[in-house]
């Protein structure tokens, strides 16, 4: 038994508790009563997965159906992965630590780029074959992606059986109801892709032939076995009914996001051009008030937890927020519990419900202006103006604060070195509105500025432009340090090479999936830790492969080239991101979703309007 | 507000639960079970919940300790069963009841030790020799991170020495509490190294806590 076996080695590792399960709230059910067994992996740490939400809920889902049972699979930190290749301990499943290549599906959630070779790895330790055309023609297990990732799942998709498009609340279901139909009848696993190929929302790569023109662009994709030329993405369309978890499981240490968490609203009606999630999620659609609130009652009874929070990409856009909020905080002050409210503006709140949302949040001030001047937050449709920042900034001081975190990004299309220093001016202007304030409040205050590399990404009206390259953001970086003159203001920043990963993968096609191969071969594994990332192995293993990452990352693509991601349909057209894209070059805005449609091609698709 | 005092086991899978962690588990275990548990007073209140003796990280234990206030009445059994019904695997309530003793008043602590050794009845015996030597001399760490010499000999007390299911057995106390607290991992990985061989299988249970004249600690 493998519990025999971790147990002789769990004292020897950092935070045993995330690799034996038996938390409050997990489930174990009778293997003689399921039918389908399902391994929900996360491609990260314990303290990472088990922040996710979107994991909760198709956990909980899943569970729902009597015969089937979902587990969690989680990485193993370097200290136990070692253990466990050195004592032949395959990957296992949290719940009945039996081996995930026992599963009949094997799920992974993709959240970020950086997370491809922890895959491949985790498949390896499982000791599942790493590429899908070596798991042969017996049913089980089936490896499926999904999640905002996968949008473009081209470098990914050899390794995977099944990629779901979209949100999963309802397409999982559909897919396991298929699968155990067709394994009772003894199918083969290629009878099962075939057939799971019909169902709106899955994408089986297997099924496509993809042929390229000189130049090293996609001239098409050949859908073959009754395969849909078009794979479009799954939403749900009442979102007040959508299943949620009346309970998590409650991790024994401590993890990034510890907290019961309430997703409140879903999609974003803003249209910032840089922001992959603000379109790929589309259409927007929000939880009523009541909803909401019963679920965050349900959730901190069932949990136990004292700290709620509520996950959107905007908390600000629902449309009844002051009456939603003020009922929340009626039952969490009663119950003492903590309300935190990331994702919020706080410019249009009526002065009592300010009041109170003073008193609960207590964490320093985070604003997010993206770009240093007016022009370029245009360009990028980040309808953010100076006066805003500074009148946020000035009601924070008043209340108390002294510290503000801003997040910009550096490398932005059209972004000249006019904006650079913008973003030191930016900094400037607020530290010395703090010194004009009479009643502001003691202490030194301390400006942080967050820089980033922007990664232009699929399904985004930057989904054209080049990443620029290495030396360019390295002479920007060190003009923005040049024109910061106060020592109350800190930069910090990613380190380039990270970025430019990130963008191969994000925008690379099929052929990028050898390089991703080699290096998880090389070694190269969580690679969003600093620690463990490895840049020269990973442009080793490019290199090898014959893969230049220039014609990935820093090529600028015509409108009518073909994307390797252009099968997928996520209700957004790309007559609409060119349009965009358009504006963006006259630095023009567009207004947000509620004040008036610009077209994006989802209100056709889901068959009437996006708001009453 | 009623001082009350639980007792709990802490086995299986909960092995692995942190003194760190026990406090949060707890809190988050008394709010799914809805019961009043007083908080302090002051700028940050949060409840009240203390263990007095911490237990190492994957040890077993028949008889933790667990102190708490409530702020109603709730009878001491309606409180166990409420804790129990929301408890994962490993954690039982066994006991509450009102505190009797004080915890300086706790002296010291029974082990019941399983060792999984290639020839249990050589490991033993050689057991026996480590115990019976006139000193057992190893090195303790301090809270100043520094490492002092100590004599286990005077602390020790092996109550029985057994091979069971082909594993070495050893029931011991050791002294514990906030006057002088020993792991008895000292003397065991000292043990260890004196016989050459580490066992593949070790597992450690707390069997009791005692006060003053052997006492159970109430």
């Amino acid at each position: 038994m493998i519990r025999e076996e971790i147990e002789k080695y769990l004292l020897q590792v950092q935070k045993p508790s995330r690799y034996i399960g038996g938390e409050p709230g997990s489930v174990t059910k009778d293997k003689k009563n399921v039918d389908v067994r399902f391994a929900f992996c996360f491609p990260d740490t314990y303290d990472i997965g088990m922040s996710h939400l979107g994991m909760k809920i198709l956990y909980s889902l899943i569970n729902e159906r009597e015969n089937y049972w979902c587990e969690r699979v989680f990485a193993p930190w370097i200290d136990f992965e070692n253990i466990m290749r050195d004592h032949d301990i395959p990957l296992y499943a949290l719940e009945s630590l039996d081996p995930v290549k026992d599963f009949d599906f094997v799920g992974f959630t993709m959240q970020y780029e950086l997370s491809y070779s922890n895959v491949l790895n985790m498949l390896d330790l499982a000791g599942i074959p790493v590429y899908a055309k070596d798991r042969g023609e017996s049913i089980s297990p089936i490896v499926v992606a999904g999640g905002p990732c996968v949008c473009n799942p081209e470098p990914f998709a050899d390794f995977c059986d099944i990629i779901s498009v979209g949100e999963g609340e309802e397409v999982t279901l559909e897919m396991m109801e298929l699968y155990e139909k067709m394994k009772k009848q003894g199918a083969t696993r290629s009878e099962f892709l075939r057939e799971a190929a019909k169902i709106e929302g899955l994408y089986i790569p297997s099924l496509y032939d993809i042929s390229y023109n000189e130049d090293g662009t996609i001239r098409c994709y050949t859908p073959k076995d009754g395969a849909p030329a078009v794979v479009r993405k799954r939403i749900i369309k009442d979102f007040d009914k959508v299943f949620y978890p009346k309970t998590f499981v409650v991790p024994f240490t401590e993890i990034v996001h510890d907290r019961a968490s309430v997703e409140v609203l879903r999609g974003c009606i803003r249209g910032c051009r840089f922001c992959q999630a603000g379109f790929i999620y589309r259409p927007f659609r929000e939880k009523s008030s009541a909803v909401i609130n019963s679920e965050a009652r349900d959730l901190c009874e069932n949990t136990g937890y004292d700290e709620l929070s509520l996950a959107s990409l905007s908390t600000s856009d629902h449309s009844n927020i002051d009456s939603m909020l003020t009922d929340l905080l009626e039952y969490t002050e009663n119950e003492k519990v903590n309300l935190s409210l990331p994702s919020l503006r706080i410019d249009n709140f009526s002065d009592a419900l300010l009041e109170k949302i003073k008193k609960v949040r207590k964490s320093g001030l985070t604003f997010a202006p993206e770009a240093g001047t007016q022009r370029l937050r245009d360009v990028i449709n980040k309808n953010v103006t100076e006066e805003e920042i500074m009148s946020t900034c000035k009601i924070s001081f008043m209340g108390g604060y002294t510290k503000v975190k801003l997040y910009f990004m550096m490398g932005l299309p059209t972004e000249t070195d006019e904006d650079i220093i913008g973003i030191a001016e930016t900094a400037q202007k607020i530290l010395d509105l703090f010194y004009s304030l009479e009643n502001r409040p003691k202490g030194v205050p301390s400006i942080s500025i967050s820089v980033a590399t922007f990664v232009p990404k699929p399904f985004t009206p930057f989904e054209f432009e080049p990443q620029i390259s290495r030396e360019e953001i390295e002479r920007r970086q060190k003009l923005l340090v040049d024109n910061i003159t106060s020592k109350k203001i800190r930069v910090s920043w990613h380190s380039p090479d990270i970025s430019i990963l990130e963008e191969v993968l994000a925008k690379g096609d099929r052929r990028v999936g050898k390089a991703l191969y080699e290096a998880f071969r090389s070694g190269c594994k969580f690679d969003s830790w600093s620690e463990t990332y490895d840049f020269e192995k990973w442009m080793a293993a490019f290199e090898k492969c014959g893969i230049d990452t220039k014609f990935y990352a820093n090529r600028a693509r015509a409108y009518d080239e073909v994307f390797p991601w252009d099968h997928l349909d996520y209700l957004v057209s790309k007559e609409f991101l060119i349009r965009e894209n358009k504006k963006a070059k006259e630095d023009t805005t567009t207004p947000n979703c509620r004040i008036r449609c610009s077209g994006c091609g989802v209100s056709k698709c889901i068959g009437g309007e996006c708001f009453d | 507000m009623i001082k009350l005092r639980a007792r709990f086991t802490k086995t299986d899978r909960a092995k692995y639960i942190s003194h760190l962690d026990l406090y949060k588990f707890m809190q988050r275990t008394f709010r799914r079970a809805h019961i009043p548990v007083w908080y302090t007073e002051g700028y940050n209140p949060r409840p009240y919940i203390m263990f007095p003796l911490p237990l190492s990280l994957g040890y077993e234990s028949d008889c933790e300790i667990m102190d708490f206030n409530i702020t109603d009445d709730t009878s001491c059994e309606e409180i166990m069963n409420r804790l129990n019904a929301v408890l994962p695997e490993g954690i039982r309530i066994i006991s509450v009841s009102p505190q009797q003793m004080k915890h300086t008043e706790i002296t010291k602590s029974e082990y019941e030790a399983h060792f999984g050794f290639e020839n249990s009845s050589d490991a033993q015996v050689k057991f026996g020799e480590f115990v019976n030597r006139d000193t057992i001399t190893v090195l303790k760490k301090t809270k100043q991170k520094t490492f002092k010499e100590i004599d286990l000999k005077p602390l020790v007390s092996v109550i029985d020495m057994s091979v069971q299911d082909g594993e070495l057995k050893v029931t011991l106390t050791m002294p514990s509490g906030n006057q002088n607290n020993i792991n008895p991992s000292l003397l065991f990985d000292s043990f260890f190294e004196f016989y050459g061989q580490t066992p593949e299988k070790i597992n450690i249970r707390r069997r009791g806590i005692f006060a003053a004249d052997d006492q159970t600690f109430m």
